[in-house]
């Protein structure tokens, strides 16, 4: 495993009245070129877990390990860590600060000690992969940019420390469909293409059952759930419970599975579904 | 560093006791009587028996007073540094201390004791208030206390206003920062290590985001108050009237009574 | 236009970009607003759906074009703030709207700037926070709530006015499914059964499916507009205007395609089913 948790409790502000409980004794793990969903609903614990993986914050209890190193014994370097495990977190628009997106994309880099050639490689990796060219945006503001735009040379600045995992802690909200679509595929492009391991906490039920490997489901501080999408989905009052939805189309074929319809369930595209249900009428007719 | 969400100096804890109950008006009007108390006391004996007024006060609250040393805490600081400032450049009287050109004497250690003992009690008399008080109230008391003022155009309405928009944004903005400095340390920045020079340098990364977020959001909370609106203080009812009851005139009464008792004892 | 509550007239707004350049927001938007219809609103990042929303309170005023609001015009001094109190606005961020330190004196705050009476006050607080269901918590610090019961204080705000419009900047854009759910559910209620009118501003297409008109809007012009059927029945190419389909009537339009004759006003799980079976 990559990544993983032992046990791992976090509680905020303990000892005073306002002590929260975020994470109670959570145990999972992430091997190396997944693409994992992180599911739950709001304080659920999914950010505070997150910022585990890469010592932002240091576990109250428990272990947690990265490469089976548990990284707050000896000799980790955090810094070094946090450049191979990256995060990104809500609206990462409001992190940029630089005068030109060239400097802020840099940022990350220039802390890893990089200068001149080296560094400007970087950049363009960091801005090519989310599909920005390097000459028309490296000398614009940052701030004069569309949302979109904003958020894509935020996530470039991550992508510049050549990570391999990223953490994207709600990366697409506020954005419309068509930008937070392309977003996505330029994330799942470079899980394809350059392996890289990809940590998604989201809201949008839809978006996580066709692009993760795998679910974890928190429900007030505790997993509750794990495993594919097509198994997690199926838990649908446990869903229900803990206060998320179904995708739309698993609650369809399930229904159609109800009515005695002999149809797979573990679907979440539009073409796969459609073909399934074409099949079915097409065997029904004959 | 982290969770610092909700805890701000002096955070409110509501409750049912006799000091919360009180008319903020009434508090904060007891509140300037005992500092001004304060700044009269001449000797110790004053100071013993305000200090058992307070902490009868105190135990009638019922504030937990592990929470309550919580929020002492960053004051501590400045109490032991006008502590040691006094005793050592504060002369005159007896010495009891030398070591090579530093003197301790007894001019000092007497001014010392005193000033950080008004201090302290100064600081948990207005901390007593302010946790036991909830903001809103505290910011409607003040407006009510600078009314008078109105003729010299003191504008007490903004002023409160200010106030509970400062009070509501503080726990916001703190989380905040605290997101920010983490968002950036996700990219490398550190914020922990280096000289005072290059630590002050690397905070642009936090504060430009921060300063940013700071005017989005105030822009975006002129417009709600716009558009649900609002127009300064003229023609605006509240909600809460205070009713000024037998209790609060009395709280301020006795007050006054001790306030005086005490002084007098000193003179 | 005897019923319409909100309508504006060609338009146009114009945002000043430091020296002399401008971008037009809004170009000739011209659209009426029956009293208790629910309308939807959407389109890309940038074409105008905020700078409208604002012109429907006063908030912002037009460049050109006229905006009135119960037959009142906007563009008038005299009629701001009864404009402001019928047409009540929501925005995104419910931490950057909520000014009081706790939730009833926060929901108290639009009718103490109209110098209603305090017991009046009191009355319509309480009546707002028990509409949205936040009754329970009325004495809370908004920091300490989730996104969902923020966003229904904000909305509690703006209902203890009475308004006879209601519009929500992309209200759910930073919450989970559940808080989604609340809010929405809070909304569809209000339509329903307290009969205010409704301008709903999303990304979310899925939201859409229980307006009854949905408006289209692409760089400040309205681009089209129709019932959630007729949007979504597949003939649109809203990819191009940056939208995407729902999921059920984009299935739906695929097993057309495919030689299924599905109806083209199936929206949601239950009718497909239903159709399916
Ligand atoms: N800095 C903090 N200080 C105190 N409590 C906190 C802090 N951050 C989070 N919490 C609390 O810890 C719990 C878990 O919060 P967390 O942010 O991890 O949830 P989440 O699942 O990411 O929620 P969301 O979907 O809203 O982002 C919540 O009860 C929250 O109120
Ligand atoms: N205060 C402003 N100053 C200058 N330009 C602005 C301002 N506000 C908006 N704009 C510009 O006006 C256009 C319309 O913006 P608006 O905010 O109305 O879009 P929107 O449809 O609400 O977008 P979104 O979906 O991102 O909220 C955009 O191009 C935007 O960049
Ligand atoms: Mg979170
Ligand atoms: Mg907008």
């Amino acid at each position: 495993m990559l990544i993983e948790a032992r046990d791992l409790s976090y509680t905020y502000m303990p000892g005073t009245p306002f002590q929260v409980e975020a994470l109670k004794k959570i145990n999972l793990g992430i091997a190396r070129g997944e693409f994992v969903g992180v599911i739950g609903e709001t304080g659920s614990g999914k950010s505070t877990l997150v910022q585990h993986f890469n010592g932002l914050l240091k576990p109250t209890g428990g272990e947690m390990c990265v490469e089976g190193k548990n990284i707050w014994h000896g000799e980790t370097n955090l810094r070094k860590l946090r450049s191979r495990i990256a995060l990104l977190f809500q609206f990462p628009e409001h992190q940029l600060f630089e005068e030109t997106v060239f400097n802020d994309v840099a940022f990350g880099p220039r802390n890893l000690g990089m200068s001149g050639s080296e560094m400007e490689q970087r950049v363009r990796f960091g801005l090519t992969s989310m599909g920005l060219d390097f000459d028309t945006y490296r000398d614009r503001s940052p701030f004069h940019l569309s949302g979109g735009e904003k958020r894509r040379v935020a996530m470039a600045g991550i992508m510049a420390m050549r990570p391999e995992v990223v953490v994207l802690d709600e990366p697409t909200a506020g954005m419309d469909p068509v930008g937070r679509r392309k977003f996505m595929e330029q994330v799942s492009r470079l899980h394809r293409e350059e392996k890289l391991t990809v940590i998604l906490v989201t809201h949008n039920m839809e978006e996580i059952a066709r692009l993760a490997e795998r679910l974890f489901v928190f429900n007030r501080g505790e997993l509750v759930l794990q495993g594919q999408p097509a198994e997690v989905f199926k838990s649908v009052s446990l869903i229900k419970e803990t206060g998320l939805e179904i995708p739309a189309f698993s609650e369809l074929l399930q229904q159609l599975r109800q009515r005695g319809k002999e149809v797979r369930t573990d679907l979440f595209t539009v073409g796969d579904v459609a073909g399934e249900i074409l099949k079915l009428s097409r065997e029904e007719r004959t | 560093m982290s969770g610092m969400r909700s805890i701000t100096l002096g955070h409110y804890l509501p409750g049912n006791s006799i000091l919360h109950r009180l008319d903020p008006r009434a508090k904060l009007m007891g509140l300037l009587i005992l500092i001004a108390a304060l700044f009269l006391i001449k000797t110790f004996s004053g100071f013993f028996y305000f200090g058992l007024f307070f902490v009868l006060t105190f135990v009638s609250s019922r504030l937990p007073w592990r929470y309550f040393m919580r929020g002492l805490k960053p004051v501590l600081y400045i109490v032991f540094f006008t502590l040691i400032l006094h005793f050592l450049f504060t002369k005159g009287g007896q010495v009891f201390w030398r070591f090579g050109p530093l003197t301790i004497e007894e001019n000092g250690v007497f001014l010392g004791s005193f000033m950080t003992l008004r201090l302290i009690l100064l600081v948990i008399t207005t901390l007593l208030v302010t946790l036991t008080t909830s903001p809103i109230a505290f910011a409607d008391g003040i407006e009510f206390l600078l009314r008078p003022l109105r003729v010299f155009r003191v504008p007490g309405h903004e002023i409160a206003m200010m106030m509970t928009i400062a009070l509501r944004f503080i726990p916001t903005l703190m989380e905040e920062s605290d997101k920010i400095r983490k968002a950036q340390m996700a990219r490398g920045a550190d914020f922990e290590s280096g000289n005072i020079f290059r630590r002050a340098r690397n905070l642009v990364p936090l504060l430009v985001p921060l300063f940013v977020s700071a005017f989005r959001r105030a822009d975006d909370l002129a417009v709600a108050m716009e558009s649900r609106c609002y127009r300064g203080g003229d023609n605006r009812t509240k909600m809460r009237q205070q009713q000024v009851t037998c209790l609060d005139y009395l709280g301020v009464f006795t007050t006054c009574g001790i306030a005086a008792a005490i002084v007098l004892t000193g003179v | 236009m005897s019923n319409s509550i909100i309508e504006t007239v060609q338009l146009c707004y114009e945002y000043t970009l430091g020296g002399e350049k401008t971008l037009r927001a809004l170009d000739n938007v011209s659209l009426q607003i029956t009293e208790g219809e629910y309308v939807c609103l959407i389109g890309p990042n940038g074409s105008g759906k905020s700078t409208l929303a604002r012109h429907l309170n006063a908030l912002l005023l037009p460049a050109a074009g006229d905006v009135y609001v119960d037959g009142l015009l906007t563009g008038e001094e005299k009629h701001r703030w009864e404009i402001r109190r019928r047409v009540g606005l929501v925005f995104q961020n419910p931490d950057n709207q909520i000014v009081a330190t706790t939730v009833e004196e926060d929901v108290a705050f639009g009718l103490e700037n109209m110098g209603i009476d305090p017991p009046v006050i009191r009355r319509r607080v309480k009546e707002a926070l028990e509409l949205v269901g936040m009754s329970t918590l009325a004495q809370h610090a908004p920091h300490l709530l989730s996104g969902g019961q923020k966003q229904r204080v904000a909305i509690a705000g703006i209902i203890a006015m009475r308004p006879r419009c209601l519009v929500l900047d992309e209200p759910t854009a930073m919450l989970d499914p559940r808080g989604r759910r609340e809010v929405l559910a809070t909304i569809s209620m209000l339509n329903r059964q307290e009969k205010v009118t409704v301008v709903h501003i999303t990304h979310f297409m899925e939201e859409t499916l229980e307006a009854d008109r949905i408006i289209v809007m692409d760089r400040g012009k309205i681009a089209c507009s129709g019932t959630p059927a007729e949007i979504f029945s597949g003939e649109l190419d809203l990819e191009s205007l940056g939208m995407d389909m729902p999921a059920i009537p984009a299935l739906a339009r695929a097993l057309r395609e495919g030689g299924l004759p599905v109806p083209p006003n199936t929206l949601d799980v239950d009718q497909l089913v239903d159709y399916l079976c």
